[in-house]
């Protein structure tokens, strides 16, 4: 790695957006390509944040300064990205289910996703099971994401699931789903393509299933 | 079933002694499930007049005599009483967002703002107490709770990075807060409380929602300050928290808490609160609120009965309730069949 991808890695380590920001400004102007700043420095900073993350190094707030810094370098990346072509990692759809207004751990794993490397579309919170067919139909995403916060709400995802497909796009799109209520065993249950308990693992499982 | 209510269970579960009879506790249960159960509607009366009030207290604590309970769980909460309240919720920005928002909110409004509400239904609550009972709780919410109502989580991990000056005076002036209402509440309510409580969510599944160094630095002082204050008015206190908070119960307990409630099974099983912690402190609760939502009344009274006779057996003070609360979508029969699970429990141990 190049000490300019250097710099932006341990700026998005430690959370530092200024340093991110002119470390990718330098970056550009020494020639190094948009992709290559974004597969060599953000993607695997943030990949490291996840793991220090999940190993107890890290805690939400970090992730989240972390993230952010990620964002300001991929706010003069993305227009350079989208010119040149460079195809993301993958499209997800996210959003809490029906009922479900609590999006700090949706917003987390939508910011893990893009430091993998995804485009996000966020639906928000509270998205009927008609909003996530009208999202696949309209983005053709390769994965749908779906959290749960309460027990009650838990119950609108294998709403959403048969919505999916009774529209016929159910095997158009992985399906993963979370939350604090949701278990393996519910997704089995459910018929979801994958779990994770943490947004951290949420980036992993949608990269580890676009490969499958 | 002739019940006589004895809040001196609750205060020997408190001592972390196993009391004669197996006591209910629960952290807060819905008007709307009372209702539910009682077959009047009362809940709106919360928001009434004095005679509303004395009303609605009358058929709530009368709920929990009926339910078999020793004592009436009530806090005021303090969030409502904030003006620009709501980013606890997540989706909206708090009214604190730097040093200016900080400096000009109204502090030292708050207190009065807060008895404003409060006084009337404490005083109500305190006429309503059945022969036999005493309160459980006082001022609801906790100091990370509130920095989460007044900045929002997200804000809050930034303004870490970008203002910690601010961030540690944050939370000074939320302690300064609590510490101004849990004295007048101790003046003025302790006599008809057997226990103290505070609920301050720290965790979420997989850990504690901040590090434990930032809980440690700016959370657990203030808890001290709070604390220092109940225990040196005579008060027992329980400390409400729910998620994966292990890093940080051995700080809490250092400060002289004698109970802990709140558990979900998807973290650790009751029995590991237990073997983990039942020796230094009493353990409220133990019945995920996933389980009065998903099975059957039959089902539920069984799983209660075998879950919270091992739950007696193993710990020192214990009292059976819900792992969070009884908020309105616990389905009634479900919650009841906990309630009969624990009056079958005292039976049994009667009859021996």
């Amino acid at each position: 790695m190049s000490t300019l991808l250097e710099i932006i890695y341990q700026g998005v380590l430690e959370g530092d957006q200024s340093e991110v920001g002119a470390g990718v400004q330098n970056a550009l102007e020494t020639n190094h390509s948009p992709s290559e700043i974004l597969d060599n420095a953000l993607v695997p900073a943030m990949s490291e944040v996840g793991s220090l993350f999940e190993e107890g190094e890290y805690f939400v707030p970090e992730m989240l300064i972390s993230a952010r810094a990620m964002q300001a370098g991929m706010a003069i990346l993305k227009p350079l990205l989208v010119e040149g072509g460079v195809e993301m990692l993958g499209k997800v759809v996210i959003g809490t289910v029906q009922g479900d207004l609590h999006d700090i751990g949706k917003n987390l794993v939508t910011m893990m996703l893009e430091g993998a490397g995804f485009e996000v579309i966020d639906l928000g919170v509270d998205v009927a099971p008609e909003k996530f067919v009208e999202a696949i139909k309209d983005h053709n995403p390769d994965i749908l994401c779906m959290s749960a916060l309460l027990t009650t709400t838990m119950a609108s995802i294998p709403v959403i699931i048969e919505a999916i497909e009774q529209a016929g796009l159910r095997t158009h799109v992985k399906i993963l789903i979370g939350g604090a209520p949701v278990t393996q065993d519910y997704a089995d249950q459910v018929g979801a393509d994958g779990f994770a308990q943490d947004a951290s693992r949420a980036a992993r499982l949608a990269t580890t299933t676009l490969d499958k | 079933m002739d019940f006589q209510p004895d809040y001196n269970h609750i205060l020997a579960v408190m001592e972390n002694k196993r009391p004669k009879r197996l006591p209910l506790y629960e952290h807060k249960i819905s008007p709307l499930v009372m209702e539910e159960i009682q077959g009047e509607s009362f809940a709106e009366l919360e928001q009434g007049d004095d005679s509303d009030l004395d009303e609605f207290f009358r058929q709530y604590s009368r709920f929990y005599k009926e339910m078999t309970y020793d004592t009436v769980s009530f806090e005021v909460t303090l969030t409502r009483s904030l003006p620009g309240h709501g980013a606890i919720y997540g989706g909206m920005e708090g009214p604190i967002q730097n040093r200016e928002d900080f400096e000009k909110y109204p502090w030292d409004e708050l207190e009065e703002r807060y008895y404003a509400v409060a006084d009337r239904k404490f005083a109500a609550l305190c006429k309503s107490l059945p022969e036999g009972m005493k309160a459980f709780g006082g001022i609801g919410n906790g100091v990370f709770e509130i920095s989460e109502d007044l900045v929002g989580f997200e804000k809050m991990a930034y303004m870490m990075a970008d203002d910690p000056e601010l961030f540690a005076e944050l939370f000074a002036r939320i302690g300064d807060l609590f510490v101004a209402l849990w004295e007048r509440f101790l003046k003025n309510y302790s006599e008809h409380f057997a226990v103290c409580r505070f609920g301050d969510d720290l965790g979420f599944k997989t850990s504690t929602l901040v590090s434990p160094k930032t809980i440690r630095q700016h959370i657990i002082p203030q808890y001290a300050r709070i604390i220092s204050r109940i225990k040196k008015a005579g008060k027992p206190f329980i400390w409400h928290s729910c998620g994966k908070i292990f890093t940080v119960m051995d700080d809490v307990i250092a400060l002289g808490i004698d109970g802990k409630h709140s558990n979900e099974d998807t973290i650790a099983s009751f029995d590991e609160w237990i073997t983990r912690y039942g020796e230094k402190i009493a353990l409220l609760g133990g019945i995920d609120v996933d389980i009065l939502c998903q099975n059957t009344p039959e089902s539920i009274f069984d799983l209660v009965v075998e879950k919270a006779t091992q739950y007696r057996g193993m710990a020192n003070g214990y009292a059976l309730g819900s792992g969070n609360s009884i908020p309105e979508y616990v389905p009634a029969e479900g919650y009841l069949a906990m309630v009969k699970a624990a009056q079958h429990i005292r039976q049994q141990e009667a009859s021996v």
